[in-house]
């Protein structure tokens, strides 16, 4: 028995010691395989971009950045608006599809572990991103991403391998059927599970399921134990020890459609959980730029048959218009502190 | 929890550990918890449902001792009981949606309503398990067990209970009942067979989905190679990935002193398809032979009635593995193709007087094995496709591309290689991968995988260790993957 053990122990120590050597040094794990390649590909020309002589402003973003209506004349995104607004700064943009504060907190760390320091920040706070539906969502975690951000070191290298063959590292913490069963809530009374808010039966809308469907996005109150509020307390506690220059802003939703189905219910819950993320980023010195009831109904354009936050040509300008004075300000706040 | 996830790898030792360190009376009890929490781990409300097949089975084994007048009864109860489960949580899906598909052909109003809920884990294997217990007393081939504790155990034991072996309760249930030490080749063999069917699954079956998935998610952005290409990857993956799934199962179990009953013999060397069935599944094939194809007559009865009997069962057999015209196409082609291999041989028995069993020569032997791989082959095409019209739409594509594949043969992957967003590096990994584990399987004939390095010098067989480890740990794909027979 004892000769078996010293065996198993030689092979333990042979299998780690060749692990070690080729996910270290014979073919380690590339940004690509850690993260996926286009992910790969916003980071390199994010950091590039940042990189630059002169102004470098991060802006990030989640699909509102970049979604248009088929009519727009101009399929321009909010960040190339606000760069035509504001030339004289090079913008970097992170952004994708339900892109969240999580990542926008971990990719803020990981510029800082590379000694990238943009002049000022752009952070979007989409209050969609507070509810079940994107905080569970299997897909839109990110949390591979947000892994390698954060810690991109040998550990990380040696384990992402094994880790994600057995399950140990995931993209995600939920399954789709796990998330299915999550609670939805409206304020903070539960008030179904997300099975009862998807699938074909929301093919064809009516006035009910168009209430139902803006309960799931918005309605939920975003209280202190909200993960995503997790996340931008956490980006905000970073900025205020790194003396960050970061603009916050609400982005907007269409409260006028919203309103008229709802009624002044919406609104109302709206401003408690722009109320809520003010205070959160006020604990840090943080301002908030409130764009939530900026916009009315003809400066959207729905990705799906339901009010949400996308926006058509008309609204991006806007939001960028309104983004570019709070960079103007952000900047010239910052030339002034120098 | 699944085979490929570090929580198994984490309860296994747990269970082995704790089960050898109890007094024989109370090991069975500790399996029988393992087995529920293991069963748990995905949906404990389930756990009930076992429970009742369980319960129903036992009192039925024990009522037939009782009652031998009443043991149609109470068959029929265990059957009701058992299929009902089944038809309930796999099939009225199915016949809803088939009806309301009916009613709209035929502008009726046909809607059944529909009920939401997820498929359990294995229902499809512990069923027909439990099933063939009742079945066994009925026939007075065994007598019932007595003991509740192990009769639950058979029907739930962790290793085999979400995609079997299916196995006989004369074969588990003795097992079970003895005194087990820990044996140091039952560990290391279990052990090499567990990392030998890991690597199968993690490096070889995840890796080929790869390049498999993105062909059967859009079959209608590829042509003829690559849909080919696609199939013929798919029933090695299928392979790989089940085959995988049993050599973890079976070396869990022996590692604590239960051997599991084979079932696979390399099953793409067949060269026919009765015998592909022989070596392919081994025992679900046995269980429809013992439990359908026999009661209904087999082959005594005549040879139409032979091949309805062939027919029956693989229709059954194509709906046992889900509730989908996908599968019960592949069972009818299986069933097709099986009559078809029938009357040629009863033609070639009529004309020439020659029996089963006469030698071939080696270029019809070659022959005979690639009609038939490429027919289990085809036939994969239905079971792979997410849709009939799916499958149909890649049968439409296979006629088209070839000539630009003739030309330039790299075409072939190209399509596949920009879905996957593989590269030619990764193909050739596969190509390696593939044939490592033929020589394997080859080199293995008919010696187990846990025999097969123990005559090899300590140089070549550390060497195979190693690789398998190391090709674990660094070429599984990074995405963990669920083994493919877990949905059924």
């Amino acid at each position: 028995m004892k000769d078996l053990y010293k065996k198993l122990l030689l092979l333990a120590v042979l299998v780690m010691g060749l692990h070690a050597a080729y996910s270290l040094w014979i073919n380690p794990a590339g940004m690509d395989e850690a993260v996926g390649e286009s992910n790969s590909e916003r980071i390199i020309n994010s950091v590039t971009a940042l990189q630059g002589a002169g102004t470098n402003v991060l802006f990030f973003g989640d699909s509102v950045n970049f979604c248009f209506a088929p009519q727009d004349e101009d399929k321009g995104s909010i960040a190339s608006f606000v760069g035509i607004l504001v030339p004289e700064v090079n913008l970097s943009v992170f952004d994708g599809r339900a892109f969240h504060l999580g990542v926008f907190n971990a990719y803020c760390r990981f510029l800082a572990k590379q000694a990238v320091r943009p002049d000022v920040i752009l952070v979007p706070v989409n209050l969609r991103s507070f509810s079940t539906h994107w905080i569970e969502q299997p897909g839109w975690q990110f949390k591979d991403l947000q892994r390698y951000l954060r810690r991109n070191d040998a550990w990380l290298r040696l384990l992402m391998r094994p880790g994600r063959a057995f399950q140990l590292l995931k993209d995600s913490d939920k399954t789709w059927p796990e998330f299915m069963s999550e609670p939805v809530y409206n304020g903070k009374i539960e008030v179904g599970v997300v099975s009862n808010y998807l699938g074909s039966q929301y093919d064809e809308p009516d006035r009910e399921k168009t209430i139902r469907k803006i309960e799931f996005y918005y309605m939920q109150q975003v209280v202190a134990e909200n993960s995503r509020l997790h996340d931008l307390d956490s980006l905000a506690s970073w900025g205020e020890a790194q003396s960050a220059p970061i603009v916050f802003y609400v982005s907007p939703v269409d409260w006028q459609a919203c309103d008229g189905i709802l009624g002044e219910e919406f609104s109302l819950q709206i401003r408690r959980n722009v109320q809520q993320i003010k205070e959160c980023l006020q604990t840090h010195g943080y301002p908030v730029l409130d764009l939530s009831e900026a916009l009315l109904s003809d400066s959207f354009y729905y990705r799906s048959p339901y009010p949400d936050e996308h926006l058509n040509e008309k609204g991006r300008r806007e939001v960028a218009r309104r983004l570019a004075m709070a960079l103007r300000d952000k900047l010239s706040q910052t030339s002034k502190g120098d | 929890m699944f085979f490929n996830s570090y929580e198994y790898l984490l309860f296994l030792p747990i269970v082995v550990a704790v089960y050898f360190s109890l007094a024989s009376r109370f090991r069975s009890v500790w399996l029988l918890l393992a087995s529920y929490f293991f069963y748990m781990s995905w949906e404990p409300l389930y756990a009930l449902l076992l429970v009742a097949s369980t319960v129903v089975d036992y009192g039925v084994g024990l009522g037939m001792q009782r009652w031998p007048r009443r043991k149609g009864p109470l068959l029929a109860l265990s059957l009701l009981v058992n299929l009902g489960l089944l038809f309930a949580f796999k099939y009225y899906g199915f016949l809803a949606r088939s009806v309301a598909i009916l009613g709209s052909l035929s502008g009726h109003n046909l809607a059944l309503p529909m009920l939401d809920v997820l498929l359990p884990v294995g229902i499809s294997f512990y069923t027909f398990q439990t099933l063939s217990y009742t079945i066994e007393i009925y026939r007075g081939k065994m007598e019932p067990e007595r003991s509740f504790v192990q009769f639950a155990l058979y029907v739930s034991f962790f290793a085999q209970l979400v995609a079997g072996p299916i196995e006989r309760a004369q074969h588990l249930l003795p097992q079970f009942t003895k005194h087990h030490v820990i044996e140091i080749q039952r560990l290391l063999g279990g052990g090499k067979l567990i990392a030998w069917g890991l690597f199968k699954k993690i490096v070889i079956a995840d890796r080929i989905g790869m390049l498999v998935d993105p062909v059967y998610t859009n079959p209608s952005a590829f042509e003829g190679p690559a849909c080919v290409l696609a199939t013929f990857l798919f029933g090695y993956q299928i392979y790989c990935d089940f085959s995988g799934y049993t050599d973890v199962a079976i070396g869990s179990a022996r590692i604590l002193g239960i051997d599991l009953r084979k079932n696979f013999d390399r099953p793409y060397a067949a060269r026919s398809l009765t015998e592909f069935w022989q070596r392919w599944h081994i025992s679900l094939s046995s269980w429809f032979r013992d439990y359908v194809y026999i009661p209904l007559g087999g082959n005594q009865k005549g040879f139409r009635r032979l091949l309805f009997n062939i027919g029956v069962v693989f229709i059954l057999s194509g709906l046992w593995h889900g509730a989908n015209f996908t599968f019960l196409a592949w069972g009818i082609l299986h069933g097709a193709l099986l009559m078809v291999e029938q009357c040629i041989s009863w033609g070639a028995r009529k004309t020439t007087g020659a029996h089963t069993g006469h030698k071939w020569s080696k270029v019809a032997s070659l022959f005979r094995w690639f009609v038939v791989y490429s027919c289990v082959n085809l036939a994969w095409l239905f079971f792979r496709s997410d849709s009939i019209t799916d499958a149909w739409m890649m049968i439409k594509r296979l006629p088209l591309g070839w000539c630009a594949a003739l030309h330039a043969p790299s075409y072939v992957f190209s399509g596949i290689q920009k879905a996957a967003t593989a590269n030619s590096s990764e193909f050739f990994l596969l190509a390696v991968l593939i044939l490592f584990a033929e020589i394997v399987a080859f080199t293995e004939q008919d010696v187990r995988m846990l025999d097969l390095m123990a005559g090899r010098s300590p140089c070549v067989r550390w060497m195979f260790y190693l690789m398998v480890c190391i090709g674990i740990l660094n070429l599984g794909v990074s995405k963990a993957v669920p083994f493919i027979y877990f949905q059924f």
